[in-house]
This record gives C-alpha cells, structure tokens and sequence, in this order.
C-alpha cells in the first residue's frame, strides 16, 4: 500500500532555466500514477487537467496583461499586450502549482481515505483525527441529497432560485434554515452513538484495516526528503 | 480545551464540515457573489470554542481539498483563523442570541472584523503560491487593482477586502439567526453554550 507516497521534489529556482523542470516532473508523477494499476491514469489527468485549466488561464489573463512593471511586449491583440516579464511570472507560479497539486492528486488517487487516516494513527495522530475526516467524508453524500432535497421542496412551495441577484439572496435563508437546523438535530445522536461505543475510553484502539509498511517504502520515504533538500539547496545556493 | 472537545463538540465538527461545504455548494448553485463557505466554522467556534473552531475550518479545506482538489488546502490557514475569531467573539459575547437589533449589529460587526482579518491572512498566500489567482470571477478584481498599479500581493489583499468582509458578515448574521432559531436548551449543552443563550 502506498499510504505515504508524495513526491516533494519541487524546484523553487526562479530562474529561467528552471522552467522546463515541472512539466518533466509531472510527466514523472503520471508515470507513477500509471505503474500503480487500481488507480487509472486517465482518472488522475482529467482531474488534474479540470483543476488547474481555469486558474492557468486565469494566471495568463491576469499576469500576462497586467503584471505590475512589466514592458516587453511579445504579442498584441487590439488593445491587449501580453509581456514578456508577465508570462514568464505566469509560467513560473503555475509549473510550481501544477507540480504540488500533482503530487497530492497521486496521493489521492492511490490511496483510500480510510487508509491515510490508519497510517496516520498509526503514526500517532489521535483517533479522534481520524474519526473527524473520515465521518466529514461519509456524511457528505447524505448531506448533498439532502440539500437537494430541501431545495426541491421549498422550489415546490414557489421558491424561485434564478432572477435578480437580490431575489436568489432572499433565496438563500429558506434554504439554509432547513439544512442547518436539520443537521444539527443529528448531532445529538452521533454524540449518543459514540458513547455507545466507548469512543472516548481513553485505550488503544484496535483498527480493522493493518497497513505493511515494508523497510524498502521507509527507505524510499527517506530518500525522497534528501532529495528534496538536495534540490532546495541546489537552487537557493547563491551563484 | 479538554472541556472544548467533549463527545457533543466530536460529533458536532464533522457535520459542522459538512455544512461549509454543501453550503458552499448553494451558493455556487444560487450564482451569488459570496462564498458563504465557513457558517460551519463560525457555528462551531460559537458553540464549542476557538479551538474547536479552528480545527473545523482547517478540517473543512482539507476534506474539501481530498475531495475535490487540492488548491484549496493552503487556504485552510484562513479558514483556521476564521473559526478562532468566532470562537473568541463568541466569549466576549457577540454572538448572544437575542437583544433585538443590537444582537444584530455585534454579531455583524464581527464579521466585518472577521472578514478584514480573513483577507489579510489569504492576501500572501493567494499571492506567493497563486501568483494572485484562483480561477474564480475574483480574478478579475485582482487584475483591476494591477491594472492601478498595485503589486502582486497589494492586488491580492484588495480583492480580499472587496470580497471577504461582506461575505464574512453575512455569514456572522446567518450563524446568529441560527443560534436564535435553535432551542436554547440544546445550545446551552454545548461547552460554550452559556455565552451563546440570552
């Protein structure tokens, strides 16, 4: 199992030639995505593509034209410059982004929720921790339909959702009402539950899921985390 | 703070987590200019503590963050100090529930300050690991106040002032609409339920 699997190489050169660097690396992450076989490839890529396509374009847009200071015009457009000192800041900020969000999403397609948080008690988070993630993680689906729901009912009772902006505000109390009070109204009987369960006995716990964490995975872990301060150094260090 | 997490306030934080995020949700689906994403923060801070409410936000981001996407987890910095905020206003006791129109206006203002504070605390982050965006119709406030001169961060801090507040009052107003609304009796049970009831 890979519970702590993250690739933390991540080059914070400023330089120009460091440019080229993430989308190698992220081709890289993809690989390792690949080699591990319950977590499809294309599920990992459309994800990643889908997250950070509109804050690329955002970045080219909004750093692209009006990055403070910049001259070099490279392209004209009507009355729209792109600059040379905008773009590279652009490229620069999302090859950093598109590295970490990669990393994480290989994280979080390859490992179940449930076993993160059994490697973390594991390692020493509370299990209250544990319990906080994963029951947030469970209870959203029921809470979504649940939001659903309400919105079906109170849109049945003449509630308009579209219109002017102040009539969806007005939109919003009748809706948040049912959902929040009803929520709460559940808490009471999570809290029994637990007790039930002796959650708060203050003993080791026992987990129904065992994680084999085998020495070459420590190995690799540790490997990593020097390879990193390799990088780290490597380009910090002044020239 | 052992009396911040009894079993009440342990079953309260996930559901509390889970209300940030699907109210989040409405309001995407609503189409209104807010987010509205931390009415679960500030419910928890209110009603358990600012630890208590720290952790939920941080928490929401981060369940969010594994379910949808990771960009927003740096963000759970912000959403952390939303709740402590809550948390400590609820112990001076702006967010009584009751006393009319001047309830009212304490717990606005303390979203007002809440917001303020929000924008300041996202403002770097937003800058340093966005360069300034985050793919949402904010971004173009961002490039209006660069497009005055602003630097990067200065940008950044301006939409947030722009937005944050507004969205954090609202947010102050509904939670004390909803401590109004709940039975005291229930309230009360909570570890800092006593400052909450009127």
């Amino acid at each position: 199992m890979l519970a702590a699997l993250l690739l933390a190489l991540v080059p914070w050169g400023r330089d120009e030639r460091w440019l080229a660097v993430p989308p190698l690396l992220v081709v890289a992450q993809g690989a390792l995505v690949a080699l591990n076989g319950r977590a499809p490839l294309l599920a990992w890529g459309r994800r990643l593509f889908w997250l950070m396509a509109p804050i690329f374009v955002s970045l080219a847009l909004v750093q692209g034209l009006f990055y403070p200071g910049a001259r070099t015009v490279i392209w004209q457009v009507g009355p729209l410059s792109f600059k040379r000192e905008g773009l590279l800041f652009a490229t620069l900020v999302g090859g950093r982004l598109l590295l970490v969000v990669g990393a994480f999403m290989v994280l979080l397609t390859t490992t179940h929720p449930a076993d993160l948080t059994a490697a973390l008690v594991q390692v020493g988070l509370p299990p209250e921790g544990a319990y906080l993630v994963l029951a947030a993680i469970q209870l959203l689906p029921r809470m979504q339909a649940r939001a659903q729901a309400i919105m079906a009912a109170q849109q049945a009772r003449g509630l308009a959702l579209e219109g002017a902006p102040w009539q969806r505000a007005r939109a919003l109390l009748p809706l948040v009402g049912p959902l929040v009070l009803g929520a709460l109204h559940e808490v009471d009987e999570r809290a029994m539950a637990l007790e039930a369960r002796a959650f708060r006995a203050p003993r080791p716990k026992t987990s129904l899921r065992t994680l084999h964490d085998s020495p070459a995975q420590r190995l690799g872990r540790w490997l990593l985390v020097l390879a990193s301060g390799i990088v780290l150094t490597a380009t910090r260090w002044p020239r | 703070m052992q009396r911040q997490f009894n079993t009440l306030t342990l079953a309260l934080i996930p559901v509390a987590v889970v209300i940030n995020i699907v109210m989040g949700q409405i309001v995407a689906v609503l189409k209104l200019p807010l987010y509205l994403d931390s009415i679960g923060t500030v419910l928890v801070g209110a009603l358990a503590g600012p630890l208590a409410g720290g952790i939920t936000g941080a928490l929401a981001n981060l369940v969010w963050g594994v379910l949808t996407g990771p960009t927003i987890i740096p963000f759970a910095i912000t959403a952390f100090v939303i709740g402590v905020l809550a948390g400590w206003f609820a112990r001076l006791g702006w967010l009584r529930a009751g006393g009319g129109a001047a309830g009212l206006v304490k717990a606005a203002v303390a979203g007002l300050i809440t917001g303020i504070v929000a924008a300041i605390v996202s403002a770097p982050i937003a800058a340093y690991l966005f360069g300034g965006v985050t793919g949402a119709g904010t971004d173009a406030l961002v490039a209006f106040f660069q497009s005055m001169g602003a630097n990067v961060i200065q940008a950044t801090l301006g939409q947030g002032l722009v937005s944050d507040p507004l969205d954090k009052t609202i947010t102050y107003i509904v939670v004390w609409l909803i401590l109004l609304a709940l039975p005291r009796r229930q309230v009360a049970r909570f570890p800092q339920g006593e400052q909450l009831v009127a």
